[in-house]
């Protein structure tokens, strides 16, 4: 038995001689380089910052430092934390500033970061992403005054200084969707649209008041008419709730649905795709939030956009141009926050998707050309024009919508809108 | 045929000495080599394996309130595997246990407004949930491995659904209703909790006639029968203990850490009762070496979450290292283990 315990200790010795020879013989062979071959370095290069830098007015004595800080799960989720991203990039070579992230790794892990941070006053500005920080940041804000936060999508419902909460206003893009749906079940011979939503919470109310209001806009204009089939599914993280809701609406008719439920509707996206390749008929789905084509470039030919980069990218301005205003900024189509995803869009989100392995059977042109050919085949120009009519009523500031503060205030417009009451929908101007 | 290797070396003060040196000498050795592996895993990155480091070791152990919250539950889910295993059952069911202690502690606190009576409701569903994987185990001679990975889904989604349906908090719904204030506890009577905890487990463990017949069934099952112990009654009531402190373990986590929430993909539970099995081979298997891994672990993890800001290296990286520590540190246990099972003592 002795013997067994020293061949085992033997070769214990030998393993640790033998990475010991390893690291060497790398060492040696290989110079390191010094630029490193990561995705966080890659996407910017250094000549154009450096050229960038002198561009900002103020001369710099201190280089502005920003920390993005993502929702759980950090980077590659190809919505919220990779628009993210894109925005803090965006601003890393127009502006010079330092752009650092960190992913924390569960709920009761924000608070204690948000503290360390804020304590250290390293940062002039905290980005957090997404909804799940609202509470945290409540809990850390009135402690340090001198922090600045940028909440991303969400609102703590308390104005701060040192705080500014950045929001989308969903019927804005609601109504862009609804419109280029319509268009779409006509060009199929149909006159139902559908949209498979998550919980009964205020962002869906508004989605809902927009989308409506685009179906009725394309009615009144067309004088041709849509139904809406709505349906909440309770949840915005089973798929499988979202593939029944999908097929459900697919067979009352429906033939273009709208995904307003996260990975719930992907859900949806499955059934839609089922049911053209059980060739039950020709029906489309939509995305929202980040470009979603790229899942299925042939069934998914428009996403609406939520752009978080957007709002990444005006929040570190702010800090950039000394001009911090506190309190909610509101992004709409005026403001570039929300719209219909362009082929650049579609081509980003699906570059991303091609590099984390989740795009397997296509290239990227590939989606991008599926994507265009469906747009031109299924979206006719009249129906852009609309579009572009509306964008133009929003961009010009002509129209705007009411943002309902309770439940019933909600149905009453929703009420309203059935009836073809459009104005109900708006609190400035008419149509 | 069989020797005891130790036994020959010398008086018995050398052994003893030997013996000693041996605790610290094992871990640093096996420290050691991880170091090694991770830095040779670094280099072929392209992340300067010193600066790493450094960043781990710096800024983790620097906050002693973090640490408090970070490493309470594992000391919970560590006791959790390790007290069925002195008993000679594998509970790898604390997850599922840190689900159930997690949800009712959090309803009990809307009802009663009290934090003793919320840990004690979590405390009891895990000990009940692993009461049944045990009585499975013993009277129906289902495996306990099987049982624990399946009802670990199970209390995964029934928490989710709970969460999601029942209790959500309607500003916010991808999130529970927080905690009561009255049923909030800091950090650091957190820590004192699950410290005293294993503290207790440890005494009857090694110093209680009950702790001893575990300790025989665990060692050996035949000398247990032999001996006229009951088996069963033991078995049960080891892997009850190690559910109920997983369950503490999971009422902690609500009723400490801010913001006194669960979300409803339960971020701040997900992977602590897995990690409990790392913890537990960490520590020994021994209450107190629980409570030293727990905090060594936990100081990894925090200081692991800025080596994304700090060097620019993706989380996933932190990951890899960590388990290497974890695993490398864990090997010499369990080799040690193989050999005793073959009649080596070292």
């Amino acid at each position: 038995m002795r013997k067994a315990i020293s061949r085992i200790t033997a070769s214990v010795i030998i393993a640790i001689i033998l990475i010991a020879v390893g690291l060497l013989v790398v060492y040696l062979t290989q110079q390191p380089t010094g630029t490193r071959t990561t995705p966080y370095t890659v996407a910017t290069s250094s000549p154009t910052s450096t050229v960038s830098t002198q561009t900002v007015s103020t001369p710099a004595t201190k280089k502005i430092k920003v920390a993005v800080l993502f929702d759980v799960g950090g980077r590659g989720d190809l919505s919220f934390n990779d628009m993210a991203v894109l925005g803090a990039e965006k601003a890393k070579k127009d502006f010079g500033v330092e752009i650092v992230y960190q992913t924390p790794r569960s709920l009761d892990d924000m608070v204690p970061l948000l503290e360390s941070l804020s304590k250290s006053g390293e940062y002039d500005l905290l980005v957090l992403i997404g909804f799940l920080w609202t509470s945290p940041l409540n809990a850390t804000a009135d402690k340090y005054p001198n922090q600045k936060y940028a909440l991303i999508d969400s609102t703590t419902g308390v104005v701060r200084p040192n705080e500014v909460d950045v929001v989308f206003r969903e019927q804005e893009v609601g109504a862009l969707i609804g419109v280029i749906a319509s268009g779409m079940a006509q060009s199929l011979n149909s006159s139902i649209v559908g949209a498979v939503a998550g919980m009964s919470i205020p962002p869906l109310w508004k989605f809902h008041i927009g989308y409506l209001f685009g179906i009725k806009y394309f009615e009144k204009v067309t004088g041709k008419k849509i139904d809406l089939i709505w349906q909440y599914t309770g949840t915005f993280t089973d798929p499988q709730a979202g593939y029944k809701a999908g097929w459900n609406e697919l067979e009352q008719g429906a033939t273009v649905i709208y995904g307003l439920a996260g990975l719930t509707h992907v859900g949806m996206f499955n059934a839609v795709i089922d049911w053209n390749k059980q060739g039950r008929g020709k029906a489309f789905a939509i995305g929202q939030d980040a470009s979603q084509e790229w899942y299925a470039p042939q069934y998914i030919p428009v996403s609406g956009s939520k752009r978080v980069d957007v709002g990444v990218y005006d929040v570190i301005k702010m800090v950039v141009e000394n001009n911090w205003r506190p309190g909610i900024l509101s992004l709409g189509v005026k403001e570039g926050g929300v719209g219909v995803w362009d082929l650049d869009g579609v081509r980003y989100f699906a570059e991303i998707a091609y590099e984390t392995g989740k795009l397997k059977d296509l290239t990227p042109d590939q989606v991008v050309k599926i994507v265009n050919e469906t747009r031109n085949k299924y979206i006719p120009q009249y129906v852009w024009d609309i579009v572009n009519n509306l964008k133009k009523l929003l961009e010009e500031g002509k129209i705007e919508f009411k943002m309902p503060s309770n439940e019933s205030e909600y149905n009453a417009i929703i009420s309203a809108l059935l009836k073809g009451d459009l104005n109900a929908a708006l609190s400035k101007g008419s149509v | 045929m069989r020797k005891i290797f130790l036994e020959e070396a010398g008086s018995l003060y050398q052994r003893r000495a030997l013996r000693y040196l041996l605790i610290f000498l094992e871990p640093m050795t096996a420290f050691a080599i991880a170091t090694l592996i991770n830095a040779f895993i670094l280099y072929l990155l392209r992340y300067d394996p010193l600066e790493v480091y450094s960043v781990m070791f710096l800024t983790g152990y620097s906050d002693i309130h973090y640490l408090f919250i970070k490493s309470s539950p594992y000391i919970a889910t560590g006791l959790a595997f390790s007290t069925p295993f002195l008993a000679g059952i594998f509970n790898i069911g604390g997850e599922g246990q840190l689900y159930v202690g997690a949800l009712t502690a959090l309803l009990a606190s809307y009802v009663s407004r009290n934090f003793l009576i919320s840990i004690l409701t979590g405390s009891i569903a895990g000990a009940l949930l692993s009461g049944l994987i045990a009585f499975l185990r013993v009277y129906r001679n289902v495996n306990e491995v099987v049982t624990a990975i399946m009802l670990n889904w199970i209390m995964y989604y029934i928490t989710s659904y709970i969460i999601t349906v029942y209790i959500y908090d309607p500003f916010a719904p991808y999130q529970s209703r927080p905690v009561p204030r009255e049923a909030v506890i800091n950090p650091d009577l957190m820590f004192i909790i699950s410290v005293f905890t294993a503290l207790i487990i440890y005494i009857v463990l090694f110093y209680t006639s009950i702790g001893y017949m575990m300790r025989v069934v665990g060692r050996s099952f035949r000398s247990a029968v032999y001996s006229g112990i009951n088996i069963k009654r033991i078995m049960i009531l080891s892997m009850m203990i190690g559910g109920g402190s997983a369950g503490l373990g999971g009422a902690l986590i609500p009723l400490g850490t801010s913001p006194h929430v669960l979300d409803n993909t339960m971020s701040a539970l997900y992977g602590v009762g897995f990690m409990g099995i790392g913890i537990g081979l960490l520590g020994r298997n021994n209450p107190i070496g629980i409570i030293i891994a727990s905090i060594f672990i936990s100081g990894l993890i925090i200081g692991g979450q800025n080596v994304e800001r700090i060097i620019g290296a993706p989380p996933e990286v932190v990951d890899v290292i960590i388990g290497i520590t974890i695993v490398m540190l864990a090997i010499p246990y369990i080799l040690r283990n193989i050999l005793a099972k073959r009649g080596v003592y070292i």
